[in-house]
């Protein structure tokens, strides 16, 4: 307990040092033996979390000299500001909430892309079909209040459509073959499905609005290790690939002996939409590739937050993320190059 | 008070829950709502059968995090009710804070309990802690103002110390307070844990608690499930109101009105 409070001590005086622009926090050079990390999801294990348990399976992150811890997440599981007091030395969740805490001064940075594109989406029933953003037009959806995406809907893509606060379940839209609701492409449409449901996904990701899912760390954590942060990322994106394109099986024994209600036929149907939607891999086509960050997306999200009001005040690039990490496109070497 | 005949006092409950069933099984069919909406009585009790290795490991996990929760109450509420039972000063300045405590919603601090205690089983503690902390306290307090002023007098008049005072008499009286504090805050541990769980918790220990089993049967549509979950949730809830009455019992029995003596 004293080691937190001193913990949460130190990171606030970092952060209030940081504040003066000074550098404060050099590497530190630690003992021989494995670096630990501890890294911090934002929700129960699940397959959205499958590269990094097949990275820890398989052994990548020893191979890199990482002892690493994967805390699992929850309700209200405070990613950001667990990575930013130090209870967790590096964490994964949604680009935009990383962007727009950042912009609050909360002391944590970008280091690699977990996924090209967030896995949200719009559930829908096959006989009301959305083939677009568009089509929500007049609609009547349940979702999150005050995500970032409903702004961009409203404000950018110049939908209405009557909104109704989610609740995380699926019992209305069940029950009404018109409703549309906020999902994970990875997700809900399994549980619809099973109950015999035609329903389909709409990836709320398009050109207008393309949110990364992020892996960060501390500030303070990166300018004192940040060695074992590019290791970090290169053993997690050798995890994601090798989850999303070999065999599954070992890193799906950690998440169902952490969480005994994955069944392996939701765990396969997870990633087949992973892979369907591109969500790690990214579009080649564009040049993306599995870890990929380009100062070019998020400076085109960050002006975007800012022209939906979400961000009240710009925040630059550089302070959002760091690109030093970022693994080599697979066919080209250097990116940097 | 006229006694209820024991034979009623079990029929009469058998009948009324024996209607109940009856009348769901009536809703159900005559609504033509499906399982997953309005689930039976029976298929609630086939999803507790088919998931009860889960309900019962979650339903332990749950008791873990209501029984820190709960003795922390307890232990804590004491000792405040201590302080604030000894002086005036302490109960003028502290009092309005407990209350202040006491109305702020939980479900506001959460964040912030995630931040401070930290995630899972330290976050739930906190949370049941601070549901069932009030009622002792107020209890505890209102108890130990409230002993006879004869026995006070008396005490008073054989030159008893303060702390005799507070020890042998007021202390002693105001254990059947105590006691019901205990009682109002053990129906609210249970509760608390399990909200503690939804809000803050984990999948610990491979299921989570029962506020895990929640979210897990909600997503999924097992709603038959979700019902058996909120019928264990009611288990543990008696559970520990039967233990908190046994302890009851246990001091009580021997001294207090509020049980049957030989001497009377």
């Amino acid at each position: 307990m004293p080691n937190r409070f001193l913990s949460f001590a130190l990171v606030m005086v970092a952060v209030t040092l940081a504040g003066c622009g000074k550098k404060t926090a050099a590497p530190v050079v630690t003992a021989p033996g494995p670096v630990k990390i501890k890294f911090q999801t934002d929700w129960y294990p699940q397959p959205e979390h499958g590269g990094y348990y097949q990275a820890l399976a398989k052994g990548y992150y020893a191979a890199e000299g990482l002892d690493v811890e994967i805390l699992p997440g929850g309700p209200n599981a405070q990613v950001m500001t667990s990575v930013a007091v130090g209870r967790a030395d590096l964490g994964m969740t949604n680009g935009d909430d990383v962007i727009v805490a950042i912009a609050r001064g909360v002391p944590i940075r970008m280091v690699g892309a977990e996924m090209q594109r967030d896995p949200q989406g719009i559930l829908f029933h096959t006989e009301h079909p959305l083939q677009d953003l568009r089509d929500l037009q007049g609609r009547t959806l349940m979702a999150g209040a005050g995500s970032t995406w409903i702004e961009v809907l409203r404000k950018k893509v110049g939908v209405e459509f009557t909104l109704l606060p989610l609740v995380g379940d699926l019992a209305r839209f069940m029950n009404s073959k018109d409703f549309v609701q906020q999902c994970f492409v990875t997700n809900e449409p399994y549980f619809a499905k099973q109950r015999g449901a035609n329903v389909g996904a709409l990836l709320i990701a398009s050109d207008t609005y393309e949110p990364y899912r992020v892996m960060f760390t501390g500030r303070l954590f990166l300018a004192q290790h940040p060695d074992a942060v590019g290791r970090f990322v290169r053993a997690s994106v050798r995890g994601w690939v090798d989850y999303l394109t070999g065999d599954p099986a070992p890193a799906n024994k950690l998440l169902a002996a952490k969480r005994d209600d994955l069944t392996p036929e939701f765990m396969a149907y997870s990633i087949k939409a992973m892979n369907e939607y591109k969500l790690v891999s990214g579009d080649p086509a564009k040049g993306e590739f599995a870890g990929q960050l380009t100062a070019a997306r998020l400076e085109k999200q960050i002006k975007l937050l800012q022209e939906v009001g979400v961000l009240d005040k710009p925040v630059a690039v550089e302070d959002v993320a760091t690109f030093a990490y970022i693994p080599h496109h697979p066919g080209r070497g250097d990116p940097n190059n | 008070m006229k006694k209820t005949p024991p034979v009623l006092a079990w029929t009469l409950p058998v009948v009324s829950g024996v209607l109940f069933v009856a009348l769901w099984y009536a809703v159900r069919s005559w609504s033509g709502l499906q399982s997953w909406i309005l689930p039976t009585p029976g298929e609630i009790v086939e999803a507790a059968w088919r998931e009860h290795d889960r309900l019962l490991r979650a339903a332990g996990n749950t008791m873990v995090g209501a029984l820190a929760g709960f003795v922390l109450a307890g232990a804590l509420g004491f000792a405040t009710a201590m302080l604030l039972g000894v002086s005036r000063a302490f109960r003028a300045g502290l009092y309005p804070w407990l209350l202040v405590l006491q109305m702020t919603p939980v479900i506001v601090l959460t964040p912030i309990i995630v931040l401070w205690a930290g995630p899972g089983l330290p976050g739930i503690i906190t949370v049941t802690w601070l549901i069932s902390f009030f009622p002792i306290v107020a209890n505890m307090t209102q108890g130990l103002l409230s002993t006879d002023m004869n026995h006070v007098a008396l005490f008073r008049m054989a030159n008893a110390s303060r702390l005799q005072e507070m020890l042998l008499l007021r202390v002693p009286s105001a254990m059947p307070y105590y006691l019901a504090g205990l009682r109002i805050a053990a129906t609210l541990a249970p509760i608390g844990a399990i909200f503690g769980e939804y809000m803050v918790g984990n999948s610990a220990g491979g299921s989570g608690g029962l506020g895990f089993l929640v979210y897990s049967y909600n997503t999924q549509i097992k709603i038959p499930a979700l019902f058996a979950t909120a019928l264990t949730s009611c288990l543990l809830g008696f559970i520990f109101v039967a233990a908190v009455s046994l302890l009851n019992w246990a001091v009580l029995h021997k001294w207090h009105d509020s049980y049957e003596r030989d001497d009377h």
